[in-house]
This record gives C-alpha cells, sequence and structure tokens, in this order.
C-alpha cells in the first residue's frame, strides 16, 4: 500500500507547477513572447513590486473553480485585490482555494530586495555604454529589476528622469518601459530609480 | 475474501495513517514522520498531508489546536485511490499551513478512527533560533 501511495504522490508532482500538482499561478512564457520573458512571472518578487498572477487550475472534469489566494505569511507577500505585493525578503506559500476555502494548489514564493536595474533596449538586449542616435531616431527603453544574477518579478514604482533637452522621454502605459525619441544634436542622460537602486544611460544626438 | 480477511488482520486496530503529499521548497523543511506522528515546517511553509486507512479515510477532519502556529485547511486532490472496503474513493486531503515557529498538534477525526499530530514549526530564519 505504502509503494502505491509513494507511486502516487510521485506522479502528482507531474505537469502543472502546483506543489499538488493541479493549478499555477504562473504562465510559461512562450519563445516568442518577448515582454513574458521580461516580467520573469515565475522570478522571486521584488520588494515594493506588485504582481497579477495569472491562476490555471487544470483538474480533470471541472472548468476552471472561483478561486481566492492566501499567503501563509502576509509580512512577507501580501495578497491585495488578487495581486501579491513583495513586503519583505523571505518565502511564503501563496494558497489556491475555493472561495469556501478548500485547497486546490499552492506554490511557494520568494521576495528579494533588488540590488541593480538594468535597462533594455526593447528586443535587443541591456544597454552598455552610450547610445548614439540621430535626430529623429526612436529607441524603446526598458528596466529590469535585478537581485544578484536573477530577475525579479513584479512591477514597482519606478521613477524615470531626464537630464538634458537633446531628446524627449514618452510614456506608453508601461512603467517599466519608455520611449525615447532624439530631437537635438547634444547629450542627455536618463537615470531610472526605483526600490533604492538606479540605473543611467548616456545619450549622443548626433547632427 | 481470503484478502479481506488478511486486510482486515492488517489494518484492524491500526488506526488511519497521515502521509506527506507534497514537498517543500528549497532551504526549507517540511516534512511528516507517519509512523511518530510528527510534523516539521518552516515558517511560510505548506505541507499536504493524505489520511489513508485501507484507503483513504473517510468523513476526514481536521483541525489545529493553535492556528496561529499550524493552520489546517481542507483540500482537493481530483483522483480516485484504491479503497479496501469500498472500491475506489477520493483522497482525505489537507495543507498544513506553518504560521508562526512553536509547537501545536493538529486532530484529524474520521469514520475510520483519529489521529493527533504533533507539528513543530521552526522560524524561518535560522538566526531567529528563539521562537515567539
Amino acid at each position: 500500500m505504502r509503494h502505491l501511495l509513494y507511486l502516487s504522490v510521485l506522479l502528482a508532482g507531474c505537469g502543472a507547477r502546483g506543489a499538488m500538482g493541479q493549478a499555477s499561478m504562473f504562465k510559461e512564457c512562450g519563445p516568442a513572447e518577448a515582454s513574458c520573458q521580461r516580467a520573469a512571472p515565475g522570478a522571486p518578487l521584488a520588494v515594493g513590486a506588485r504582481l497579477r498572477p495569472d491562476v490555471t487550475v487544470d483538474v480533470a472534469g471541472t472548468v476552471m473553480p472561483v478561486v481566492a489566494l492566501a499567503s501563509s505569511r502576509p509580512d512577507v507577500i501580501a495578497i491585495e485585490d488578487g495581486v501579491l505585493v513583495g513586503k519583505q525578503p523571505g518565502m511564503a506559500a501563496v494558497l489556491i482555494a475555493t472561495l469556501g476555502g478548500t485547497v486546490i494548489d499552492f506554490q511557494h514564493v520568494w521576495v528579494a530586495a533588488p540590488t541593480a536595474i538594468v535597462v533594455e533596449r526593447a528586443g535587443a538586449g541591456e544597454v552598455v555604454g552610450a547610445v548614439e542616435l540621430v535626430a529623429g531616431e526612436q529607441l524603446v527603453l526598458t528596466s529590469t529589476l535585478i537581485a544578484g544574477s536573477q530577475r525579479l518579478a513584479g512591477e514597482g514604482e519606478l521613477d524615470w528622469q531626464l537630464e538634458g533637452e537633446s531628446v524627449s522621454l514618452l510614456r506608453d502605459g508601461a512603467t517599466d518601459r519608455r520611449r525615447l525619441i532624439a530631437r537635438t544634436p547634444g547629450h542627455a542622460r536618463v537615470v531610472v530609480a526605483s526600490l533604492g537602486v538606479s540605473a543611467t544611460v548616456d545619450v549622443e544626438v548626433m547632427p | 475474501m481470503k484478502a479481506l480477511v488478511i486486510a482486515i488482520l492488517l489494518c484492524g486496530g491500526c488506526g488511519p495513517w497521515l502521509y506527506a503529499a507534497s514537498t517543500p521548497p528549497p532551504g526549507a523543511i517540511g516534512t511528516l514522520d507517519t509512523d511518530d506522528e510528527t510534523a516539521e515546517i518552516s515558517e511560510g511553509t505548506a505541507l499536504a498531508f493524505r489520511c489513508e486507512d485501507a484507503g483513504p479515510c473517510q468523513h476526514a477532519t481536521a483541525t489545529s489546536d493553535d492556528p496561529d502556529i499550524a493552520d489546517v485547511l481542507p483540500a482537493n486532490l481530483a483522483r480516485l485511490d484504491p479503497a479496501v472496503f469500498s472500491g475506489m474513493a477520493a483522497p482525505a486531503t489537507f495543507v498544513i499551513v506553518g504560521k508562526a515557529p512553536g509547537h501545536t498538534r493538529i486532530r484529524v477525526r474520521s469514520s475510520d478512527g483519529g489521529v493527533d499530530l504533533s507539528v513543530h514549526v521552526i522560524p524561518a530564519d535560522p538566526a531567529d533560533s528563539e521562537e515567539r
């Protein structure tokens, strides 16, 4: 009987990413889903950042039930209107349960303090050194919170600052992304800061 | 008939058994000793377990003496397991959630009998070794 139990426990661990193999909060990013990969939904959550999970339940014989999330340690991860909020470094179990309180699955989620911000050109990797543009050229910049060698998940409060008048920095609806438009020849500097860390990109607009 | 008699002889009077049904995350502890009826989990960790007695326990419930230390919630595992006396049945599954360092008991009751599981929740940070 015990061998049968061990086998069934092992089988339960296959497939979905929850500990009970029946649900997940984070979808797998496809190779062409650049924005999904940038968001790193399965990565540790940044302290102070918010992440809206994408809950999926895979239970045979039923469509997805109405579920509610609960945290084992609200001082580490709080659940606010269905959004995960990183409160302090640590680990917490996030339970996926029916409204009646029956647990369908759970996942352990880590929270980490960011140690750096990396600025990237959309779809073209990290910005290293100064950026040179010609007047009228555009560049989309994205920022990613990093802890050590890992990307962090979640949207934090990002502060984008522009020094200089050679370029314009435009919002496009995402907090982690800005559109840089070269206006006139000269120098400019973009500074992005969040949660105590910052990154700088020097821009030169060529005649 | 012979198998039934053997099953009754083997299982009669043993009472239900609790089995861990999930693994702990890296760096954390989440164990359940079926024979000793003890569990040890890290603060913040969740651990699923099942109640078995020659098949899934029937009409099982679980309560914690101190939900502020370790809470216990009913869970649903969507499959059928062999049950000696009733053919197949859904597993009786629960989840323990380590809330704060300390000791408590989780009392599992069912038509097949009861088990008092002694639960020890250890601090998430080893440096924080003093229990609250």
